[in-house]
């Protein structure tokens, strides 16, 4: 009797006690994509399901909405995913377009994504998400989209949200939307000259969430695994490197100014690019303890099932973490 | 149908980098004063700086085809005929003539029978060439349309492969001619390299091309396309070099050679540096280290000058490197954030800008000054222009002197330089100063309307800003504006200083010019048009809103009763008479497009004799009605009160939100705008000219004095019909207080949670007049005090 009492209060510790796993997927966010070795390994042994792939964007750049940047044919088979595409819309495609381009909008995404996928073989697809950086003066034109994109395309809609919109959603308001991905990502502006990390400010990122479970609909969160190194030039215009890691910039090429930022002694090629001397470098990184934090944060704050989608599915970036990193 | 060159499609590596979200030109947004095209080589004019475009815009002709020019060669003919015949000319006609026919082409009646039988062999190859042409593409996806597919019917693997390099080989071992041979192993390289057969490509070139040890213009194209299949079979290196002698030799094929070429690592650099035998394939070379828009090109151009001083690539990299100067200095509307406390004085650079500038100069000084450098004229332009910018005017026309105007184009460049210098130096612009500008560079102003609008205006903004630093206010303003500008942010003090200018005597030629300047838009050419009466109107319109009464009459008085600002004739106002009575009523409706007498209630108007019967007023009959009213306002009986309600109402309809805002305001309609938001007055003195005056946009929105008289009139009112009328004109101004203070800027489009409700006090104080007609009328017109009235109440 005393073993079996033993056992069971064992047992209800055990229970008590265990990580609710959260799932993994990715974005997907090339033009040209490059599925190799390290993108389906990470894939498969995250036991993730889903791509979210972005298919192309669309702006206005004065002569009418027009998408751009299309993906380039791919081979769908070498994950074993679900796809889901995703569009980004610039606000001023809202902003410029005439009502008629407006009111056409929503068929030309549709009929876009439909031949996109279709032709690179994904026969079907229930979800469609947009990304868009909404605000005041284009809110009534997105929101409107998004109706208007459900309707015709019979799909679930979902939509990236950035973390002002949570915290204000009062004032932002909230899309007309079945799924919403929260953007715990790019706090900040790259181009602002602190020593910040404009990619995830983990303090910023919790006070825009303190509300987060009263969000009125279903929401996914997605997390950076970017990294990379602002460059100065001579005229003080910045560039950015993708997937620069701090032990490269820790050489003789370099000196070291400040915690984060970096001046080159010469001039080299460095990631593909040729820089001169004299020009800075500031890295940027997600480390896996940063990344660690957040994820506690969400397992202590959020009180629904969420998914966790990492940006994104790239070998450079991936290779920095372990997989338990990025369980 | 779009054409696509295969190696971009195939083998340009994207750069996905970060493009400014404005929709802006850059290549607009600065002065550019220094000519680029003085580097005199037109073969390098693609590579010199743009930000807006690919590759800096050549004009037409300006380069000339060489594969025309050989064919031209070839045939004896002309360019023009060549480029028809080669470029326009069907196929159809074409064979038509090698079979003796004639045809309707007017541009090939050149050629005869005799041309015919003459060039037969090469009007056969034309016509195949033609034949293959449309197919020259490949499938792939269309950039900026709603598809995913490309919807061609003619794409090269629409082509039977082995059957066209057949007729290809065939067609080579048949010819005899070198010239002939060599465009038919060209079209089997570019054949092969399109059907991605890349081995095969490099194979043909191998075969047919390299061995007949020949290499016009025409050769180029076929090593260009033997590169692109190189490049497809992962040989980086060779295929650079490849790409690196047709950059080198073909002036038609340069740009599309630079964007094919992958130098990103320093194996690749130093690989293909290796391979180089020349001065000038070295220095091509770093004119592409240094061409990108982001990398400094200065190292290059030491590597280049210090072997070879006239090399045109150092030229061009040091035209880069003062046009990136200029963008970062010159800026078209400066403003003066970083000079508040330094010199104001225009070119204004910042320490960062300095550095780069500084070390350019150096380096053009340095070539400048070598001896072994032969064509000093460029760096001679180089160093005077850079010294100009950094204020060493004494240097600027040291260097500007030795530049000898040989062409055109170095004669007026020194010219435009000579007249900068000379303004830029002068420590105030005296009257001796404004002659000689008047004589010596007469031209310059003459034709500033017309010609190059940037260069030009540079002048007038330097001018500008020598006024404004010498405190020449009005001359200053008037170059910068016409007069009307000021109907944005009107001001007394630069009035008087416009009409002291205006009417000084004796004006010089110069003061002329720029009093010229003073009518306002749309009165530019109009002689008769009295601008004392334009000032004098402007001058009322300050005074009357900022409460001095007498001061606005007098300013009134002066101007012709006929005066208009507007040409329009006809019942509406126009400027300075027609204003409506009903600027003393009060808003039945809330509707600023609808006409007066649909928005505007009346009442108690005929208590007051001095606003008349006649139904509109001008201004100085306006300000005499207001002081009458205010006499009678001073008291405290009933008429006392309406004559507070009365100007109450005036002045609130004269507000940011009143029907009549645009009155007072320089505007004919009451349509939203700029004017009527609230901002904070800026220190217009605080840049360094009035440059574009009328973004400035201010209007004091004064709330105070139509609160001030309603709250009296509420204070001495009986009549509870006058009581509800006079809470309703009080609760409109609290709620225009309650947009001032919570920053609503553009409140014409609001939402009804901007709307103050709860704990208004003066729908409290309505509320409690039910019995009245008036409040029967607000509740059925005012949405927001019904919900009050269920809410609140």
């Amino acid at each position: 009797m005393k073993i079996k009492i033993l056992y069971l209060s064992l047992l209800l510790f055990l229970v008590g006690c265990s990580e609710k796993k959260t799932p993994i997927d990715f974005y997907y966010w090339k033009a040209n994509v490059k599925i190799g070795e390290t993108e389906i390994k990470y894939f498969d042994q995250l036991n993730s399901q889903n791509l979210f792939i972005r298919v192309f964007d669309v702006d206005n750049e004065g002569s009418g909405v027009k998408p751009k940047s299309k993906i380039n044919p791919f081979d769908a088979t070498l994950l074993n995913a679900k796809y889901t595409p995703v569009v980004f819309i610039t606000n001023r495609t809202f902003l410029k377009s005439t009502e008629k381009e407006l009111s056409e909008l929503p068929q030309h995404v549709y009929k876009l994504i439909s031949e996109t996928m279709t032709s690179n073989k994904i026969s079907n697809f229930d979800e469609i998400q947009i990304d868009c950086d909404w605000t005041n003066s284009t809110r009534e034109a997105y929101f409107s989209f998004l109706k208007e994109l459900k309707k015709i395309s019979g799909r679930k809609i979902g939509s990236t949200i950035r973390l002002h919109q949570v915290k204000y959603k009062e004032k932002t308001g909230v899309p007309p939307i079945d799924k919403a991905y929260i953007m715990c990502y790019a706090t900040s502006n790259p181009t602002d000259k602190t020593e910040a990390n404009s990619i995830l400010d983990i303090s910023l990122l919790k006070d825009y969430l303190q509300n987060v479970n009263d969000y009125p609909v279903s929401f996914n969160l997605a997390l950076p695994i970017y990294s990379w190194a602002i460059v100065t030039n001579h005229l003080g215009n910045i560039k950015l490197i993708n997937g620069v890691s701090r032990k490269e910039l820790d050489t003789d090429t370099f000196e070291k100014i400040s915690q984060n930022t970096y001046k080159l002694k010469k001039d080299v090629f460095f990631h593909g690019l040729y820089l001169n001397r004299d020009f800075t470098l500031k890295i940027e990184e997600i480390s896996p303890s940063l990344l660690k934090e957040a994820k506690q944060f969400f397992n202590q704050k959020v009180s629904k099932d969420y998914r966790l989608i990492y940006y994104h599915l790239d070998g450079q970036f991936l290779s920095l973490y372990s997989i338990d990193d990025l369980k | 149908m779009k054409k696509i060159i295969l190696l971009a499609a195939l083998l340009f590596t994207f750069n996905n980098q970060a493009k400014p979200c404005a929709d802006y030109d850059p290549d607009y947004d600065y002065y550019n004063l220094f000519m680029q095209e003085l580097v005199s080589d037109p073969q390098y004019y693609p590579f010199l700086m743009s930000y807006h475009l690919g590759y800096y815009s050549v004009p037409e002709n300006v380069i000339k085809n060489d594969n025309i020019e050989q064919w031209q060669k070839y045939l004896g003919i002309s360019y023009e005929q060549a480029l028809h015949l080669v470029f326009k000319a069907s196929r159809d006609d074409v064979r038509s003539l090698i079979n003796g026919k004639s045809v309707s082409d007017a541009n090939l009646k050149f050629i005869t029978p005799a041309f015919v039988s003459k060039h037969k062999q090469s009007l056969l190859y034309l016509a195949y060439a033609k034949y293959l042409e449309p197919y020259m593409t490949i499938t792939h996806i269309p950039s900026d349309e709603w598809s995913y597919y490309y919807p061609s019917d003619k794409t090269v693997d629409k082509l039977d492969y082995n059957q066209v390099i057949n007729v290809l080989t065939k067609s080579w071992n048949a010819e005899t001619d070198k010239e002939l041979k060599l465009r038919y192993g060209y079209q089997l390289v570019r054949f092969a390299h399109y059907n991605r057969n890349y081995g095969d490509a490099v194979k043909y070139f191998d075969t047919y091309v390299e061995p007949l040890n020949y290499k016009p213009a025409i050769y180029y194209y076929a090593l260009d396309q033997k590169s692109g299949a190189l490049k497809g079979l992962n040989k980086v290196v060779e295929a650079n070099y490849g790409f690196f002698q047709v950059f080198v030799h073909s002036p038609e094929l340069k740009t599309g050679a630079y964007s094919s070429l992958t130098i990103n690592n320093e194996i690749d650099f130093q690989g293909l540096m290796r391979m180089l035998k020349t001065d000038k394939e070295r220095n091509d070379l770093y004119l592409m280290l240094g061409y990108s828009e982001f990398n400094n090109p200065l190292p290059s151009i030491e590597k280049i000058v210090s072997k070879t001083p006239d090399a045109i690539q150092a030229k061009v990299l040091m035209a880069r490197t003062i046009n990136s100067i200029e963008r970062t200095i010159l800026h078209t509307n400066q403003s003066c954030e970083e000079c508040s406390n330094a010199d104001k004085r225009m070119p204004i650079s910042s320490k960062s800008e300095n550095k780069f500038s500084d070390d350019a100069l150096k380096i053009s000084v340095s070539v400048a000054n070598n001896l072994a450098t032969k064509d000093k004229n460029f760096w001679n332009m180089t160093t005077a222009y850079l010294y100009f910018l950094n204020k060493d005017f004494s240097n600027a026309k040291k260097y500007l002197a030795l530049v000898n105007p040989t062409t055109k184009m170095y004669a007026s460049q020194k010219k435009q330089f000579e007249l900068y210098i000379y303004i830029s130096e002068q420590p105030s612009i005296t009257a001796e100063v404004e002659e000689t500008l008047f004589t010596k560079y007469k031209q310059e102003f003459n034709s500033l309307k017309e010609e190059n609008y940037y260069y030009n205006s540079f002048i007038v903004d330097l001018l500008a800003n020598r006024y404004f630093i010498q405190k020449d206010y009005a001359k200053s303003f008037l170059l910068n504006n016409s007069i009307s500008a000021l109907e944005y942010n009107p001001r007394l003090d630069l009035l008087n200083d416009i009409e002291a200018f205006v009417n000084k005597k004796n004006k010089n030629a110069f003061e002329n010019y720029i009093a010229n300047n003073v009518n306002p838009y749309g009165e530019r050419d109009n002689k008769s048009f009295n601008i004392m009466d334009y000032i004098y109107n402007m001058k009322g319109d300050i005074y009357l809103s900022d409460g001095n009464l007498d001061q606005a009459l007098k300013a009134y008085d002066r101007v012709s009763p006929h005066f208009k600002m507007w040409a329009k004739t006809g019942a509406d106002y126009n400027g300075f008479s027609k204003i409506p009575t009903s600027i003393f009523g009060y808003n039945e409706i809330e509707c600023f497009e609808c006409s007066d007498n649909m928005t505007m209630g009346v009442q108690y108007l005929s208590d007051f004799p001095s606003i008349g019967t006649a139904g509109t007023m001008n201004k100085p009959q306006i300000v005499k009605a207001l002081l009458s009213l205010k006499k009678t306002a001073s008291g405290k009986s009933e008429i006392a009160a309406k004559a507070n309600y009365v100007l109450g109402n005036f002045y609130y309809n004269i507000t940011n939100t009143g029907y009549y805002r645009n009155i007072f305001r320089f505007d004919r309609t009451n349509g939203n705008g700029e004017k009527y938001r609230s901002g904070s007055e800026k220190d217009i003195y605080n840049g360094i000219y009035f440059k574009d005056y009328y973004w400035n946009t201010y209007f004091k929105n004064d709330i105070n004095t139509p609160e001030a008289y309603l709250e009296k009139a509420y204070e001495f009112a009986k009549d509870n019909e006058l009581r509800a009328q006079i809470a309703f004109a009080l609760s409109k101004c609290e709620q225009a207080e309650y947009y001032e203070n919570n920053n609503m800027q553009s409140y014409y489009w609001i939402n009804s949670d901007q709307i103050f409700i709860k704990g208004r006090k003066y729908f409290e104080e309505l509320a409690k007049y039910e019995s009245t007609d008036f409040y029967s009328k607000v509740l059925a017109n005012c949405n927001y005090f019904e919900y009050y009235v269920n809410h609140y109440k």
